[in-house]
């Protein structure tokens, strides 16, 4: 059985990168959630989640993010979202504006060069 | 004539006697207490110092001593007796009463019974239709020649109490088994919108070892069990419900059923099932347009649809479970497009002694044709059977699932508990329906969206921790699509971020309507269809 979402996780030059696959929704944003809050130390310089694999997200899975970014922001660490254009999480989270809170980036890539530079 | 007259009487006593010792048999009593007060009785009416009662243990085909009146020791000492061997052994093979007039070590088996300087003996068999279930017999400590009445006497008795003994052993282990039974067939069925499950469990004696599984996966799958394990009785019983543990185990860590199979058969040693296994095991995928399945020496599962049915193998089906080490199942892939349902069962369905399983399963295929269509499915199934059956009396246990799929609608309802577990299934749904609709891409996302957090806010917000149900409609009315969600709940702001779900519902949706009563809340949502 596929778990409705799996995240891996890793760590790269102090940043965590998690990376979820699968659906989020009230069922499972909160887990998710303490999954990846868990594997951030206080030595972390921040954390990118990545859903380029997420097929489905709904207002739950932007509280997850939301309450992400504060706690990790509390301690003055960073916080970036890799969320595709044109995917479904992207076009419900730009409805709610998003962006202006979260940097969100179409790629890893991108994701990572920002975190980069913010060091 | 005088004779005569004195056999009248000596019948009449004898009736007598028998009577005393099987108006026990018949009281409520339970199988270890029955026998206690009947072995006091028979030594009554026999005049003997000694008494006991050795059942039958079919796996090893030994006699186990259960009761005994003035050789108690010989249940203490759990004496076992192979049938064949010694005294009461030989009482068991040959199925004849059997008198020893004095004891001899060469005859007797059983060190107690010498020890305790039994002289004379005489056993008889407990019969029921033929079948033993075990040894009665009496012994004397001074000697004395058991004649031709007494034997007849002892014989009365022990078919009156092999009869009271099987009906007593029948109940308990009926009971027994009930209980378990429970623990191995599901008792509801889950609720899966667009599938309808129906089944029929037929044990030919007593229980059966066939057993059958259905277990929704969160991703919108389904796993469907169909199992058939040798044997009868407490044992088969205990052995399926391992069986279906450890089978829900290896599925909801699987995705492949070739892998969830392999897994349950490295299992099966663990599992300590003794006898063979058939077993066919299968997952029909969220959007049920593929049912993926292994067939492990079982039958081939039957694909009804508006043609001719169809058996979904090529003929090549895997070895039953545990017969060889660590083989690689196969996962046989068929389509579900134009299928109405699926019929897994049993071989016992379609067995008859004097024909091939392959006449067997062309039988089943020819009389499958109105199951398909059938409005009342319990009842078609059972019309199924008994058609199979030709009036002839099932030898083997028949078990059938029938799983069918609802035909693709332009409408939707769903009625569901409102808890965060229903998300996933009313996605799904909608899914399917939108899909019907042949709604795609960027619209199919919106509605699922603003839907998804309608169903959230219900879930979130309309009931208590006791929970209450909540209703999904989804319709087409001419070239716009309506969505309702409708609970029965009050409504109860907590949290934040469900203004998020409200922003989202309206931007997605041409118009979303509100309506709170002391009722519940109702969420109609509109959106227009593209023209085509």
């Amino acid at each position: 059985m596929r778990e409705l979402a799996s995240v891996s996780l890793g760590r790269n030059h102090g940043i965590v990168l998690a990376e979820v696959s699968g659906e989020i929704d009230l069922s499972n944003a909160e887990d998710l959630r303490d999954e990846i809050a868990q594997w951030a130390t206080n030595e972390d310089r921040g954390v990118i989640v990545d859903l380029t694999s997420v097929t489905y997200a709904d207002s739950a899975g932007m509280n997850l993010l939301f309450v992400l970014a504060r706690q990790l922001k509390d301690h003055g660490q960073i916080f970036g979202a890799v969320v595709p254009s044109e995917s479904q999480p992207r076009r419900a989270f730009d409805i709610v504006g998003m962006a202006d809170q979260i940097p969100m980036f179409d790629t890893l890539a991108e994701a990572q060069s920002w975190a980069e530079r913010r060091s | 004539m005088q004779s005569t007259s004195l056999g009248i009487a000596d019948s009449a006593e004898q009736l007598r006697r028998v009577l005393h010792v099987a108006d026990v048999a018949l009281a409520h009593l339970s199988p270890e207490d029955l026998l206690d007060e009947l072995l006091i009785r028979v030594r009554e009416v026999l005049g003997a110092d000694t008494a006991a009662v050795l059942l039958l243990d079919e796996r090893t085909d030994e006699l186990v001593a259960t009761a005994a009146k003035g050789i108690e020791e010989e249940v203490e000492a759990g004496v076992r007796i192979p049938v064949g061997k010694g005294f009461a052994g030989k009482i068991a093979s040959d199925r004849v009463p059997v008198v020893i007039d004095r004891v001899d070590h060469r005859n007797v088996m059983n060190p107690i019974l010498r020890e305790k300087g039994i002289i004379s003996m005489l056993g008889v068999p407990l019969l029921v239709r033929g079948h033993v279930l075990g040894v009665l017999h009496v012994g004397s400590l001074t000697y004395r020649r058991f004649a031709e009445p007494d034997v007849q006497l002892l014989q009365m008795v022990a078919e009156r109490v092999a009869l009271g003994l099987n009906v007593r052993l029948y109940e308990h282990e009926r009971r027994l088994t009930e209980a378990l039974q429970r623990t191995f067939l599901p008792v509801n069925m889950p609720r899966v919108p667009g599938l309808r499950f129906t089944s029929k469990y037929q044990p030919a004696a007593g229980i059966g070892g066939d057993w059958y599984d259905v277990l929704a996966l969160p991703s919108g799958a389904v796993a469907l069990a169909m199992g058939d394990v040798a044997g009868h009785g407490v044992e088969a019983a205990v052995a399926m419900g391992r069986l279906r543990s450890a089978l829900r185990v290896c599925a909801v860590e699987g995705d492949d059923p070739a892998d969830v199979v392999s897994r349950l058969d490295r299992l099966m040693e663990t599992l300590d099932v003794a006898g063979m296994v058939t077993l066919l095991f299968g997952i029909v995928d969220p959007d049920f347009s593929e049912f993926r399945f292994v067939s492990a020496g079982h039958v081939p599962p039957l694909v009804l649809r508006s043609g001719d049915p169809f058996f979904a193998e090529d003929g090549r089906a895997d070895p039953p479970l545990a017969t060889s080490r660590l083989h690689r199942f196969r996962t046989h892939v068929v389509s579900l497009d134009s299928a109405k349902s699926l019929l897994l069962y049993t071989d016992g369905l379609i067995e008859r002694r004097d024909e091939s399983l392959s006449a067997g399963l062309e039988r089943l295929r020819a009389e499958s044709y109105h199951v398909g269509a059938a409005l009342n499915p319990a009842a078609a199934l059972d019309s199924l059977i008994d058609s199979l059956l030709d009036g002839s009396e099932a030898t083997d246990d028949i078990a059938v699932l029938l799983v069918e799929l609802e035909a693709p609608s332009t409408s939707l309802h769903l009625q569901m508990a409102a808890d965060p577990a229903a998300l996933v299934v009313v996605r799904r749904s909608l899914e399917r329906w939108l899909s019907d609709l042949k709604v795609r891409g960027r619209l199919r996302d919106d509605v699922l969206t603003a839907a998804g957090e309608a169903v959230a806010n219900s879930v979130e917000h309309a009931y208590g921790p006791q929970g209450g149900w909540m209703h999904v409609l989804g319709s087409r009315e001419g070239s716009t699509l309506r969505v309702v969600v409708r609970d029965g709940g009050h409504y109860r702001k907590r949290g934040s971020g469900r203004g998020r779900g409200s922003r989202l519902m309206r931007a997605l949706m041409d118009s979303v309507v509100y309506e709170r009563s002391d009722g519940g809340t109702t969420v109609t949502m509109y959106r227009k269809l593209p023209s085509r």
